[in-house]
């Protein structure tokens, strides 16, 4: 009978088939942010008080020295108000150091604590009122010539938080997603994660959906350290698509998730482009794991690119789904093969993309032409202009170039500052959510160290295969049948185990099924030995 | 038996229904939206439109309008004042199922001139899966009254049999097409999936839609596989022709899906597209060593599909449909069951054929005439369990050869054996 292949991530058959087989200056990066800091901005006026100073996280403690001396200087003479719809007419005082056509950011100040710069949407603010003379007690703002100051450098204000009422600041919570994907983290934990992460956040309406005015404050970063087995190749993508539906429901009830690359190998490589929202550190990294898809081997040359090509087809759903569009396709296109091209030029900030060798009249139009990836094929073996063999390695330079990274960021505070949070936020410490992953990885090695059919140079035998070889059968009808019972009970109890963590152990239910069988054989022993017992029972009599 | 299960299930919450509905003092007139998530808001509706209702509050004495997306909404119960009365029905809302969970509640009543649309799910591999006789079955349990003027094929697959695709083709082409308006809207097509989604002429993808790869092959030795050739090749290309012809598809699409080809397109100012079977058309699609696979972005820009949607409503907005509500239930639920059915089926069966042969093994290492037939006894009822499996999970009939006629067999060589080794017997 002939079959049309079957891959995607269905096919039972084919699945046992498969078996077988920046800009770096970080000053223009904080540019970058404080663009982005204006479309992000927090609307409501900080609420300041000591308590919720004293409150507010470690980061404060690290203030910079800069923002201390401007924290002592005099207050300004002068001061301007922002007279805002929200709560009854609210006044906020402080400096402006930005206006924009829809917005006005200022550094409000407070009575003995060191301004905060906000930013207030225009459609919220009923009155501003310029140069009001200052109250006594206020400020420790800036000195008026350093407002001037201030607009041409921004992020000279950047600093950990300081603080506000906790109801007001955007709230952060980073969660590291560490070890293999699809073991030491799956779908299944997942979810419960975002329970946690309701739960922590608290601010979900009565349909389920998080409430319109929490949904830019509420942030849960991933912070992805992780890889697939090389042994997958590029297959372990399939453990990463698994996760899609997981994280678009999140995003359809308004949950904003942000993903932040240190290391990403393999499938782990596309959980990032399941957000629009993704940052990098400077050392980030993208690469793929074990072989490309150019090594796939049935033994047949168009079989082969028949399954190359779906594989394709589920891996650039991904980046369009995530919003990356045609840049994010050829960036997986060149992930997976080694015969792809990636080549970039960029204009206007953007980056064109072309997926072959730029031919004399690219140039010739467009001398600036980058080769990141080549075929490794000729002339360009292993002459990549990017580092590895042949194979892409994305970093978070060209990431950012490429749209991929919306920014690099190596602290909580960069993170902050590119959210455009700034200094109105706390880092939520000791997530629950993250205590959800790092239970389920310790409980899935526990379970591993348990079942583990044969030792490997990290994990011995399962514990309890190991108790299952050490029944010994004794002499007598009833030690024999003792014997058996327990064999049965430690294969009940693998099983179990197996049950319990199936979508890791034994997604298809083979292995528990296939243990049903041997139980049935030990069932079966047993039986004719007890009628055999009975037997030798009765003659004796 | 699952099925009856359900049924019971379903006559027992009606009755616990009504006598709910008997026992319920009357009260002021009120209507209940029921969202997905379980919560029910009580209140007025003043308002409905295609995508949200308007539905006022009351708290205490205060009245507040509260606007509720349609596609949040499991079920919208309305109270009607006419008979004074707290009679209560279920109103299928655009978005939202129309029988409740099941799909097996009371027949909703339907608004005056909504489109009616059935989405039937089509997922894992065609054939024991996805398949026709499954398929056609779903489609006839959506009750008259229901009649759906749109099916949804929501298509999941990645590929599978061959034999199956033309049982496929000609059920969507035949039977369904000159009935209903039959769309396809994709999250993965591949292979036999791709072949069976272009019958249709309308393809919609989801944006991590899939729709290709479409090579027909055959397993050689483990880990070893030949793409069809010859004669084989030919029927299997003629078939693609057709499908194309079906589809309103020009054959190229399906042909470079289908084996190696060059294609590329032209897009013309008026945005019409035409193919060409090399690689020098304004867009190169396919180079000629490769295997077609298109995405969502690729599948609209080359006009094979006609929109991405991820949702209902946006899939209804896309096709032009403003006023909808979602029927036949029962239809997809009939899909469910029979492809968990089918999992377990697949796991269990292979489990069974392996003690068969245990407890056939034991039957022989019997002493006694009795101990033997015990044995036997438990082999038939294995047998029988099997039988069981493949009647919930008919299409294994074909797909694991376990017939009809091949149990008769089974049971005649299992006496046989009881017999023949018996001794006298």
């Amino acid at each position: 009978m002939g079959h049309f292949a079957s891959r995607g991530c269905a096919g039972r058959f084919a699945q046992r088939l498969l078996r077988d087989v920046t800009m770096n200056s970080t000053s223009i990066l904080r540019r970058l942010g404080a663009v982005c800091a204006l479309g992000l901005s927090v609307m409501a006026a900080p609420l300041l008080t000591p308590g919720a100073f004293a409150a507010e996280n470690n980061a404060a403690k690290s203030q910079s020295a800069e923002a201390k001396a401007a924290a002592s200087k005099e207050a300004p003479k002068t001061q301007d108000h922002l007279i805002l719809s929200k709560n009854g007419g609210m006044v906020v005082k402080g400096q402006i150091v930005e206006e924009t056509a829809s917005s006005v950011t200022m550094m409000v100040e407070f009575p003995g604590m060191p301004a905060v710069k906000t930013t207030y949407q225009k459609s919220d603010i009923v009155e501003i009122k310029r140069d009001q003379p200052a109250e006594a007690s206020a400020s420790i703002a800036p000195k008026a010539a350093d407002k001037d100051k201030k607009k041409d450098d921004p992020f000279k204000d950047k600093v950990a938080p300081t603080a506000t009422a906790e109801d007001d600041a955007a709230k952060i919570m980073v969660v590291n997603l560490e070890g293999r994907l699809g073991w030491d983290y799956s779908v299944t934990p997942m979810v419960e994660v975002f329970e946690a992460v309701d739960k922590e956040f608290n601010d979900l309406d009565s349909s389920g959906n998080v409430r319109d005015e929490m949904r830019q404050k509420n942030i849960v970063v991933f912070k992805i350290k992780s890889e697939t087995s090389p042994r997958q190749g590029f297959d372990g993508f399939f453990a990463a698509e698994k996760f899609a539906p997981v994280f678009e429901k999140q995003f359809e009830k308004g949950r904003r998730i942000v993903f932040w690359v240190e290391e990403a190998l393999g499938g782990a490589g596309f959980l990032p482009m399941l957000s629009p929202e993704s940052y990098w550190k400077s050392d980030g990294i993208v690469k793929g794991a074990g072989n490309d898809l150019d090594k796939f081997d049935l033994g047949d040359k168009m079989v082969n690119e028949k399954q190359i090509s779906l594989r394709l087809g589920h891996a650039e759903g991904i980046p369009i789904k995530g919003g990356y569009g045609e840049v994010g396709v050829a960036v997986v296109r060149a992930l997976a093969r080694q015969s792809n091209w990636l080549v970039v030029r960029m204009e206007g900030g953007k980056p064109v993309v072309l997926e072959r060798e730029p031919t004399k009249d690219d140039y010739a139009e467009h001398p600036n032409w980058i080769i990141l990836k080549d075929n490794g094929q000729g002339q360009y073996k292993d002459k990549m202009k990017t580092e590895g063999n042949d194979q892409l390695e994305l970093k978070a330079e060209w990431a950012r170039n490429l749209g991929l990274s919306k920014g690099t960021c190596d602290t909580v505070e960069d993170l902050a500052f590119a959210f455009g949070v700034q200094r109105n936020w706390k880092e939520i410490e000791k997530p629950k959510a993250q205590e959800v992953l790092e239970r389920r990885k310790e409980d899935v090695k526990r379970a591993f160290e348990l079942i583990n059919p044969r030792p490997t140079q990290e994990v011995d035998m399962g514990r309890l295969w190991r108790d299952l070889e050490e029944i010994r059968d004794g002499q007598t009808y009833e030690e024999q049948r003792r014997a058996q019972g327990r064999r049965i009970q430690t294969l009940q109890q693998i099983q179990g185990v197996m049950t319990k963590y199936k979508e890791i152990f034994d997604p298809e239910g083979q292995q528990v099924a296939q243990l049903s069988v041997r139980i049935e054989g030990i069932k079966q022993e047993m039986d004719l030995a007890r009628k055999a017992f009975q037997r030798a029972q009765e003659g004796q009599r | 038996m699952k099925t009856w299960t359900r049924r019971i299930g379903v006559w027992a919450a009606c009755v616990v229904g009504a006598l709910a509905v008997a026992l319920t003092p009357a009260r002021a007139l009120a209507d209940t939206i029921v969202l997905k998530d379980g919560t029910k808001i009580e209140g007025t509706i003043t308002d409905e439109k295609p995508d949200f209702v308007w539905i006022t509050v009351k708290i205490g004495e205060l009245k507040k309008p509260r606007l509720v997306n349609r596609s949040e909404i499991k079920e919208i119960v309305r109270d009607k004042p006419a008979d004074g009365g707290a009679e209560t029905g279920s109103k299928p809302e655009a978005g939202a199922p129309a029988g409740g969970k099941d799909g097996e509640k009371a027949a909703p009543r339907i608004p005056e001139g909504a489109t009616k649309v059935a989405v039937i799910s089509q997922e894992e591999m065609v054939g024991p899966f996805m398949n026709a006789d499954a398929f056609k079955y779903a489609v006839s349990l959506i009750p008259k009254d229901q009649k759906p003027d749109i099916i949804v094929m929501r298509i999941n697959s990645g590929g599978g049999a061959l034999i199956e695709v033309p049982k496929l083709m000609d059920l969507i082409q035949k039977d369904l097409k000159p009935e209903y308006r039959v769309v396809a809207w994709i999250e993965s097509a591949i292979s036999a999936a791709a072949m069976t989604a272009m019958n249709c002429e309308e393809i919609y993808m989801m944006k991590r839609g899939n729709l290709g790869g479409a090579v027909a092959f055959s397993m050689t030795g483990p880990g070893k596989a030949q793409a069809m050739k010859d004669e084989g090749l030919e029927m299997v290309l003629k078939l693609g022709e057709q499908i194309a012809k079906n589809g309103r598809y020009d054959p190229l699409v399906i042909r470079a899906m289908q084996e190696f080809m060059a294609l590329s397109a032209n897009i013309d100012e008026d945005g019409r597209v035409t193919w060409q079977n090399d690689e020098n058309g304004q867009f190169l699609v396919n180079r000629k060593d490769r295997i077609l696979t298109l995405n969502a972005e690729n599948a609209l820009k080359f006009k094979v599909s006609k929109g991405t949607a991820d949702t209902l409503p946006e899939l209804m907005t896309l096709m032009g449909v403003q006023e909808w509500v979602e029927v036949g239930k029962p239809a997809d639920a009939h899909m469910v069951e029979f492809r968990d059915n089918v999992q377990k089926a697949q796991v269990e069966l292979e489990a069974i054929q392996q003690k068969l042969n245990i407890v056939i093994s034991a039957a022989n290492a019997t002493q006694t005439q009795k101990d033997r037939d015990g044995k036997f006894g438990e082999a038939r009822r294995l047998i029988e369990r099997m039988q069981s499996l493949v009647r919930r999970a008919p299409s294994l009939e074909v797909y694991s050869g376990l017939t009809p006629e091949q149990f008769r067999r089974m049971f005649d060589e299992l006496e046989r054996m009881r017999r023949g080794t018996g001794g006298g017997n």
